[in-house]
């Protein structure tokens, strides 16, 4: 079995947006909904892992990571998101501490 | 054909219409339909003076020489509180801006935003001129002012934007373009603007949220990305007409909570507290995870890009890089984000 990848430009948006699908275009929740979950679930069930390419996008609003990443580690636990998801990126590196903070600490409080 | 002349509704209906030409030739009938022609006439006057057309008049108002909201935000408040004022009483209002010394983009946005708002106008008209200096005229006429307001000067907008939202959506493709001033003219790599739409989008998000107190949301968002070539930076101003970050949040520490709930912790405390990052999101949906954007805000502000970075909400003016805040005596009724990036040499 090979792994998934998912190339944020290209598969979704190079502008991300906010959190919500009411808020706007390329938000987080859209994000989730319609391509992360159900690969994430993919990748999941075939013990497999996700790539998740971050480059090529202008960036990373904390709404989006957090209506994105953030809920899906809410709703599975930290611990198998960050199992099965592998984040990468070339250009900046400081991307992927950040998402994976988020995915560690999704609550504010 | 022969059928239909000869019958009967049809011979009906030619009596009906003989009867009426032959009423229609009667004086009297003439005389009453000049008379009900002449009432409407009058009616129409009466109408037309009663709805409308009082006698114009209005007050010139002459704005401070620091045209400056940054800088000189409890001038330029007082300025617009006086218009205010007399545009309430429906007196017409000129602002008078040939005499202004310096300006800077963000009163561009602030002075835009209350003359296109109809609850700072009223139904009172508004007019203004150009300052006569040259070099301050193009923060007006390049910032792209002429698509809202009747201008005879059209200026060269370049890559700077100045958007007006109505329908309080967050806009990321706009965000994206806002960003373009720094690619071409700061020096600016793709990479480095990261920040820049993080902030823009944030601020989007939070004024659909946050605005108004009400959750269907009735306020606008304006953005200025402004270009100056004479000292070679781009210049940001977000802001929003609407209740303020300081009559909208809410205290996470239970004893703060209490305090300003009850109206005696005053908006100095809170803005100490905002900058500690001691503030939730009043929206109960998800309220365990919001409340990130005005961090990610704070954090970027302390950055070497940017040059300046300031924050004014309500009574409170604060310059969230070296976190200095300042009480005004007038207040502000919305929130308004600047921040200014030098050209990277």
């Amino acid at each position: 079995m090979s792994d998934y990848i998912i190339n944020i430009s290209e598969d979704f948006s190079r502008n991300p947006g906010a959190r919500y699908i009411s808020d706007g275009k390329y938000s987080g929740e859209a994000f989730l909904n319609d391509i992360l979950e159900p690969t994430f679930l993919k990748a999941k069930s075939e013990n497999v892992k996700l790539r998740i390419l971050l480059d090529n996008v202008i960036g990373y609003p904390a709404s989006f990571v957090s209506g994105s990443f953030g809920v899906l580690s809410l709703k599975y636990g930290s611990e198998i998101v960050l199992n099965h998801i592998v984040l990468e990126s070339e250009l900046n590196p400081a991307r992927v501490e950040k998402i994976i903070y988020e995915i560690q600490n999704p609550t504010s409080k | 054909m022969k059928k239909y002349f000869t019958s009967q509704s049809f011979k009906e209906h030619v009596v009906r219409r003989s009867n009426y030409e032959m009423k229609r030739r009667r004086p009297q009938y003439k005389k009453k339909k000049a008379f009900k022609k002449q009432l409407l006439r009058l009616n129409k006057d009466i109408i037309y003076k009663h709805q409308g057309v009082k006698e114009y008049y209005k007050e010139i108002i002459e704005a401070p020489h620091e045209f400056s909201f940054i800088e000189n935000t409890e001038n330029i408040l007082r300025y617009l509180n006086k218009a205010h004022k007399k545009l309430k009483n429906d007196i017409g209002v000129f602002f008078d801006l040939q005499n202004i010394k310096s300006v800077t983009s963000d009163s561009v946005a602030v002075l835009l935003a209350h003359i296109d708002d109809k609850e700072f106008t009223g139904t009172s008209t508004v007019e203004g001129n150009y300052p006569k200096d040259k070099s301050l005229q193009k923060y007006f006429v390049n910032s792209g002012l002429h698509n809202f307001v009747k201008t005879s000067v059209n200026g060269d907008t370049g890559l700077n934007v100045l958007h007006k939202e109505s329908h309080i959506k967050v806009k990321p493709e706009l965000a994206h373009h806002a960003c373009l001033n720094l690619l071409n003219h700061c020096n600016v790599s793709f990479d480095d603007l990261e920040p820049i739409y993080n902030i823009i989008i944030e601020c989007m998000q939070n004024t659909n949220n946050h605005a108004s107190l009400n959750l269907e949301c009735k306020y606008r968002w304006w953005l200025l990305s402004f270009f100056d070539d004479d000292d070679c930076s781009t210049s940001y101003t977000f802001l929003d007409l609407g209740v303020g970050i300081f009559d909208s949040l809410v205290v996470k520490d239970f004893i703060n909570r209490n305090l300003h709930k009850f109206g005696i912790v005053s908006n100095e405390k809170l803005a100490s507290l905002l900058l500690k990052g001691q503030i939730q999101s009043r929206i109960e949906k998800d309220n365990n995870i919001r409340g990130k954007g005005i961090k990610q805000i704070l954090k970027y502000s302390k950055l070497e890009l940017f040059e300046s970075f300031f924050l004014v909400s309500n009574n409170i003016h604060i310059n969230l890089k070296s976190e200095h805040i300042t009480l005004l005596s007038e207040n502000f009724s919305g929130t308004l984000y600047y921040w200014k990036i030098k050209k990277i040499s």
